[in-house]
């Protein structure tokens, strides 16, 4: 089956401290506009290795869990496998439509209400008119928020902002979906609705799902592989049972 | 196939870059406008005055030039037209500039969270924030129109040449914009320098006024684009007369440079904003 993600030799570098953080900014962008190398391998006071030499596949239709603990990498390189950011070092080929649920309710405006947000949060995620148009109802009916359509979102509970969101995102068809542990703050009946979303966006559609998450129950149920993040680099990478019984170990 | 590393962009060549630029832009079009529609519905939401701020601006700034001339601190100088009319067009045209590069500057910023979590066109924050700044101006030029037939003065078919004769002030006011936006994601100071700097060109520019420029202040007008791009179109629209072609000619050349090298600096460096801000 052919790869949709290839993460290759991968390294990813930040600055602990802010003033340094935009010096660096400042000369990285004006190194790079005149075509100067920017010393990517090396760290400059107060830098750090984010991610480090990160290596992986993932196939098309797969889903694929990174785990580990907190700091160790997992939403940097889900960034980095976005576009958000880019490497440093290395390089990730993606092939096909990304869509992302990295934080509930982001590029949400409060004021707007939710029908105006559907709008909005659809186009950010490269979606047309006519596409939001054909899929509105759907979008509405899964998050279950037709009766508050008209209000604004920053009267939504916390419940309501993801549900949309995650409603949003996945009607956008990518054919790889980003998931960042968003779930966890959804109630326990819409976190089954999403799971089982997930599943027949697999199913039906052959959607590869990259999934982070600390709830090893939820990677057991969605991945069938998983990478073990520590400390920026990869620890184990295999099945899933094995790199969760490694992880806890 | 999308291929993410740190220097994939760079290896394009300055031809392909502008290519990826337009053809990017083109693509995002209907996000530009729902984000246009994002701060038109939203702006005015949680203010007392809301759209009154758009005529009060231009009245306030007018008084405090009356205020002044009246007290002898400033020349307003000989005006053929009633000064409402010379202020408020004035106001108008100078404010695509102040208004625009403080609005730009801060569109990515402004952001948040948006940036660091999705990943989309950036430029498209900078050019939905300036169609705010376009509707400001639509709304005091008609403003304009209604003073101009309320003095009983018919207005020039020059003054319809807006679109046209304001271009490259938009050019040149969106590619600084670009620039400051990139450098206030890495430094909040920009927006003050921003706002300091075009504060002190109102006075230092015969904006508000029209007293004849002589010594240092002259010469420093004399090479100062942004005079030929305020300047110039106002008095096309508004006396239906040329003056300084050659430097209006010169000046919008200076624009469209700065406008092409501002959005490709942009443009460069946007996935750089994401870990900045």
């Amino acid at each position: 089956m052919k790869n949709v993600i290839e993460v290759k030799s991968v390294s990813k570098k930040f600055c602990k401290n802010i003033k340094r953080l935009m010096m660096y900014g400042l000369t990285d962008v004006a190194r790079g506009i005149v075509n100067l190398s920017v010393h990517a391998e090396r760290l400059r006071r107060d830098e750090f290795w984010a991610l480090r030499n990160v290596s992986f596949d993932v196939k098309k239709g797969e889903a694929v869990g990174l785990i580990g603990l907190n700091g160790s990498g997992k939403s940097s390189l889900l960034k980095l496998i976005n576009g958000i950011f880019l490497p440093d070092v290395g390089e990730i080929i993606v092939r096909g439509k990304t869509g992302a649920l990295i934080e509930a309710g982001v590029g949400f405006h409060p004021s707007l209400t939710g029908k105006e947000n559907i709008y909005l949060n659809g186009t950010i995620l490269g979606m047309k008119k006519k596409e939001i148009d054909e899929r509105f109802s759907d979008i509405v009916h899964f998050a279950e928020i037709r009766e508050f359509l008209d209000t604004p979102v920053k009267n939504y509970s916390s419940g309501m902002v993801v549900r949309l969101g995650f409603s949003i995102a996945v009607h956008s068809a990518p054919d790889i979906l980003l998931i960042d542990e968003i779930l966890a703050v959804g109630d326990l009946s819409f976190q089954k609705k999403c799971f089982e979303k997930i599943e027949s966006l697999r199913r039906d559609h052959n959607t590869t799902i990259v999934f982070v998450s600390h709830d090893m129950n939820n990677i057991r149920r969605i991945c069938d592989r998983c990478v073990l993040l520590e400390h920026g680099r990869v620890k184990k990478i295999g099945g899933t049972d094995k790199v969760i019984s490694a992880y806890l170990a | 196939m999308t291929i993410y590393s740190s220097e994939s962009i760079y290896r394009q060549g300055i031809g392909n870059i502008i290519r990826m630029m337009i053809s990017d832009f083109s693509k995002s079009r209907e996000l530009v406008w729902r984000l246009f529609l994002r701060d038109f519905t939203s702006r005015h939401k949680q203010s007392l005055l809301g759209w009154l701020w758009i005529v009060l601006m231009p009245l306030m700034t007018m008084g405090t030039f009356l205020l002044l001339n009246m007290s002898g601190i400033i020349k307003i100088g000989d005006i053929d037209i009633p000064y409402p009319i010379f202020g408020l067009m004035s106001f108008s045209i100078w404010n695509i500039f102040s208004n625009g590069l403080a609005i730009t500057t801060n569109s990515v910023t402004g952001a948040g969270g948006l940036v660091q979590k999705i990943n989309f066109s950036k430029d498209s924050l900078v050019f939905a924030s300036f169609g705010q700044v376009v509707i400001d101006f639509l709304i005091r030029a008609a403003l304009t129109l209604g003073i101009l037939l309320l003095y009983g003065r018919v207005p020039l078919t020059s003054f319809f040449l807006f679109p046209i004769v304001l271009l490259p002030l938009v050019f040149l006011t969106l590619g600084v914009g670009m620039m400051t936006s990139l450098l206030q994601a890495i430094s909040k100071d920009i927006v003050s320098f921003v706002n300091l700097g075009t504060g002190f060109l109102l006075l230092l520019m015969p904006v508000m006024y029209s007293a004849e420029q002589v010594g240092v202040l002259g010469k420093l007008n004399a090479v100062n684009p942004l005079y030929y791009l305020v300047i110039v179109p106002r008095d096309i629209m508004l006396y239906g007369e040329v003056h300084h072609l050659a430097g209006f000619v010169l000046s919008g050349i200076f624009g469209l440079i700065i406008f092409i090298f501002g959005w490709m600096f942009f443009y460069l460096s946007q996935t750089k904003l994401a870990e900045r801000i």
